[in-house]
């Protein structure tokens, strides 16, 4: 039966949007809304954790703002029109790209002052100490060091010329000007990782493996969360892992009993793993409660095309279509699986 | 004394450096000034904590000088914060004062009124924070004080304080209510 775990797995995918809105974070979401989420997110400060980015952030204020975010994007607009709106609400403090502006000047044009100021400095103090006439010792500076170099000095100037001195020291500067800034740059070549400047290779996405690990682990130490749980067996399945599913269903059990959703859920974890039986029974119970539910008939007519009992499942899938919006995605999909069936009725 | 000159520039960007560094120890790194002070207050129309078939909307304070107090059950300093709260609505009848319940539970909420005590002449219900980040709140509690013109006068992050009432808010509360009555 291996066929009818990803049968099952894309019809789950394709109704939850329709079918879970409203709970816990969608797993599968657009790519291309996430990607610019993230893009955005990346360059704003959560204000809850100063340290970190929106995007990075777990704080449940950031959670909130990308969620806002993400309705930006999916209403239309632009990039800017969303930075604007949670500068209009947070101030430029959620950018961590300042814009340039009375406030801000200190920032943007102190690091620059200061290094002129300094490399002025150093201009007019290498001059200055060129001009001065070193063989005459110095008694203010004193110690062994001072007069070793005050000779090495002396030494140097005794085979160069008088008038050739403060050139000496436009010599020093010039190779300090050089040598600075290259010395900066092959150090950063050696040790520093150039491609994260790119931000697409600086953050790969998360691993979902391990975001479920993870998940898993926090539900192992504090399991009164059925929405956790719920959470990571959708997870699960969405990996492909319909035995863990299935486990982290069975913490929640009665719910699951409750709630068509979920049942329709474990039942398709139950199905994907093998366990024929087991799917059979729980939606056979669900529909003898009377569920109407659309993802528990379409697991119904699922079981029936399994054993293949075309007609019974095209019946079920019938009733499922009738639940669902004409010409929507999951109402196409039905169709298709009715049309395959049909075809197996030939 | 020409010569001295040169080493006292290093010594002079120090200080420079210690002053701003030493001003910056004495600032809280987590306050976030708002853009919304002079601002309009964000519009809204929540329904209210005890009556959800009722709402409440800004608008419906026009003319008068009101709070805005964030606040929820889950919250810690709210609880530090509360006192005060009744306090203020003891001695400021002419003041509303209004409760926006930042991503609470409704029931958490009333118990915690019953409890604590309602200095709200009402509160309203804030389940998703939408109207939160609208106000640009990141720290709850938070206050705001709202004049006659629908225009947010002054915000405050965190529990406000007897000596906080007593020095910045009340005297602003008396500046802006001479302006309703010259």
């Amino acid at each position: 039966m291996t066929w009818f775990r990803p049968f099952i797995v894309a019809w789950v995918l394709a109704v939850s949007t329709m079918t879970w809105a409203g709970e816990a974070q969608p797993l599968a979401q657009d790519p291309v809304v996430e990607k610019r989420l993230n893009s955005i997110s990346e360059n704003l400060r959560c204000l809850v954790c100063q340290n970190e980015s929106l995007a990075g952030s777990r704080a449940d204020l950031a959670e909130d703002l990308r969620r806002e975010v993400r309705n930006l994007i999916l209403t239309g607009k632009s990039d800017k029109e969303i930075i604007d709106f949670l500068v209009a609400r947070y101030g430029d403090y959620v950018l961590y790209d300042p814009p340039f502006k009375a406030t801000t000047l200190l920032l943007w044009v102190g690091p620059f002052a200061l290094l002129v100021g300094s490399l002025g400095g150093l201009i007019l103090f290498l001059r200055r100490r060129a001009r001065q006439s070193p063989p005459i010792a110095d008694t203010s500076t004193g110690g062994e060091m001072a007069d070793e170099m005050d000779e090495t000095e002396a030494a140097l100037d005794s085979n160069t010329l008088n008038h050739a001195q403060p050139r000496r020291g436009r010599w020093l500067l010039w190779l300090l000007l050089l040598l600075i800034p290259l010395g900066a740059v092959s150090v950063y070549l050696k040790v520093g990782k150039p491609a994260a400047m790119n931000p697409d290779v600086a953050r790969p996405t998360p691993d979902p493996e391990v975001m479920v690990a993870r998940l898993q682990a926090k539900m192992d130490a504090n399991p009164d969360n059925p929405q956790g749980w719920m959470l990571l067996g959708r997870a699960y399945m969405v990996l492909n892992r319909p035995q863990e599913a299935i486990k982290a269903y069975d913490h929640i059990l009665p719910e699951v009993k409750k709630d068509p959703q979920l049942t329709a859920a474990y039942a398709e974890a139950l199905a994907a793993s093998g366990n024929m039986a087991g799917a059979q029974l729980w939606i056979d119970n669900a529909l003898k409660r009377g569920s109407k539910d659309p993802q528990i008939i379409f697991l119904a007519g699922g079981l029936a095309f399994a054993q293949g009992d075309n007609a019974k499942a095209i019946r079920y899938w019938n009733d499922v279509l009738k639940q669902l919006p004409a010409g929507s995605e999951e109402a196409r999909f039905v169709q298709e699986n009715i049309a395959e069936a049909k075809a197996r009725q030939k | 004394m020409k010569r001295m000159g040169w080493f006292l520039i290093p010594l002079l960007v120090f200080a420079v450096l210690v002053f701003f560094l030493a001003r910056g120890l004495t600032k809280d790194p987590k306050y976030v000034p708002s853009p919304l002070v002079g601002k309009p207050a964000p519009t809204f129309n929540l329904p209210q904590l005890h009556d959800p078939k009722q709402t409440f909307a800004p608008e419906d304070l026009k003319g008068r000088v009101w709070l805005l107090n964030v606040w929820a059950s889950w919250c810690v300093s709210c609880r530090e914060e509360h006192p005060v709260l009744v306090g203020f609505a003891r001695t400021h009848g002419d003041i509303p004062l209004i409760g926006l319940d930042y991503k609470d539970q409704r029931n958490d909420a009333i118990a915690w009124l019953k409890k604590h005590g309602d200095p709200y002449v009402l509160s309203v219900f804030d389940a998703d924070g939408r109207v939160g980040i609208d106000y640009g709140v990141y720290g709850v509690p938070e206050t705001y004080v709202i004049d006659q013109a629908g225009v947010i006068r002054y915000k405050h992050v965190g529990p406000l304080t007897p000596e906080l009432v007593k020095s910045v808010i009340d005297p602003m509360l008396t500046e802006l209510q001479k302006g309703l009555r010259p």
